[in-house]
């Protein structure tokens, strides 16, 4: 089964989401930040990243530009958590280089069938 | 698996984690209550204590929405913009805060997500009297009789209606309901419907009858499924209450038909 890096300063979102995914069989890493989401995704290469946007020290942005520039990690899909989705954010999202996006709060179902689209076949 | 079926493996992992984010919020619920108590009680550290309160307020403002229930988020939010709001945790400040965890253990409780339009509502007439006066939203001077069962369910319906700005009679019988609203003339009467003796219906239209009393207002509480059963012929000065979650709303509605609101 594929294994997803969560990537979100908020315990409670990543115990929610981590208990989800491994309850449908994922394998799921966690990060609490940035600079440790760059580390765990170079170390335990993760088949797609779950990215908070909203962290301090790091945003999201900005660690997903990181991960894009990078050439071992670019092909990794991410995808973006926020609560932010006007269309001026959905577009900053893209241009950070996220594969796609999720609403916070998070809506089960709909994480399930969006991380399907965006795993590697 | 095709849009439009159900996944039974997912249906039940939902319900497993809608149930444990219920008994973990009980459980926040608690701690944030147990802060308000030892800041109430100067004990524990106040720096520490608001931290824990913000801290587990956040958590269930952001985990609400993903198990049904957006109006924790709402009131959370509510929550935190007062907590930013106000310039310190005093003792009107941490009771107003307790009036928000009431709210939100309502919700909890009930299993149910109320209307949002009841929910906004409930949320922009919140009687806070941590904040400036001013912003109180009754009326200076408006008195209550408050007539119901002894218990938990009457101290929060008589602190919630303190806070609002109400001098509060209460009264614990029926029969002195009608001496206390003859010699303090309350403006606004709020009976159970079912009571000792008689009913909350029956003592409306004794005070409705009796000259003194006539003027006030009564609002009469029931169970919704009460509503529209035995409670046929109400007298004009009667309007008919929730009791439970649905109460605030109920009351601001109430109010703002009778122009009791600044």
């Amino acid at each position: 089964m594929a294994k997803i890096l969560i990537i979100d300063d908020a315990d409670e979102t990543r115990t929610l989401v981590g208990r989800f995914l491994q309850a449908k069989g994922y394998e799921v890493v966690q990060a609490a930040d940035g600079n440790e989401g760059l580390e765990r995704a170079a170390q335990d290469r993760p088949d797609l990243i779950l990215m908070d946007l909203n962290m301090p020290h790091m945003t999201g942005f900005e660690a997903t530009g990181l991960l894009k520039n990078n050439s071992d990690l670019r092909h990794i899909p991410v995808l973006a958590l926020s609560a932010e989705t006007g269309t001026g954010n959905r577009d900053a999202i893209y241009e950070a280089g996220c594969d796609g996006f999720l609403a916070k709060p998070i809506d089960f179902p709909d994480l399930l069938q969006t991380i399907g689209k965006h795993l590697p076949r | 698996m095709t849009q439009g079926q159900t996944d039974p493996d997912l249906e039940m992992i939902l319900a497993d984690m809608r149930q444990e984010f219920i008994e973990n919020s009980e459980d926040r619920l608690d701690e944030v209550e147990g802060s308000v108590s030892r800041l109430l009680a100067d004990a524990g550290r106040p720096d520490h204590e608001q931290l824990e309160i913000k801290r587990h307020v956040h958590t269930l403002k952001g985990t609400g929405g993903s198990f049904g229930f957006p109006a924790i988020t709402v009131w959370c939010h509510a929550l935190e913009d007062y907590l930013e709001t106000i310039k310190e945790l005093g003792v009107d400040q941490l009771w107003d805060v307790q009036l928000f965890i009431d709210r939100i253990r309502d919700v909890l409780e009930s299993g149910l997500n109320p209307d949002d339009m009841e929910v906004a509502a409930a949320v922009k007439g919140m009687p806070l009297r941590g904040l400036s006066r001013e912003r109180s939203p009754l009326k200076a001077g408006m008195s209550v009789m408050l007539l119901m069962p002894k218990g938990i369910q009457r101290k929060i319906i008589s602190r919630e209606l303190t806070t609002f700005g109400f001098k509060v009679i209460i009264a614990e019988s029926s029969l002195s309901a009608v001496d206390l609203a003859i010699t303090l003339r309350p403006d606004v009467v709020i009976s159970s419907h079912v009571l000792d003796r008689i009913s909350g219906l029956e003592l409306a239209r004794v005070l409705g009858a009796i000259e003194a009393t006539s003027h006030h207002k009564f609002l009469l509480m029931t169970a919704s499924d009460e509503i529209g059963a035995d409670l046929g012929g109400l007298p004009d000065h009667v309007t008919v209450v929730r009791k439970g979650r649905g109460f605030s709303a109920d009351l601001i509605k109430f109010l703002s038909a009778q122009k009791l609101l600044n």
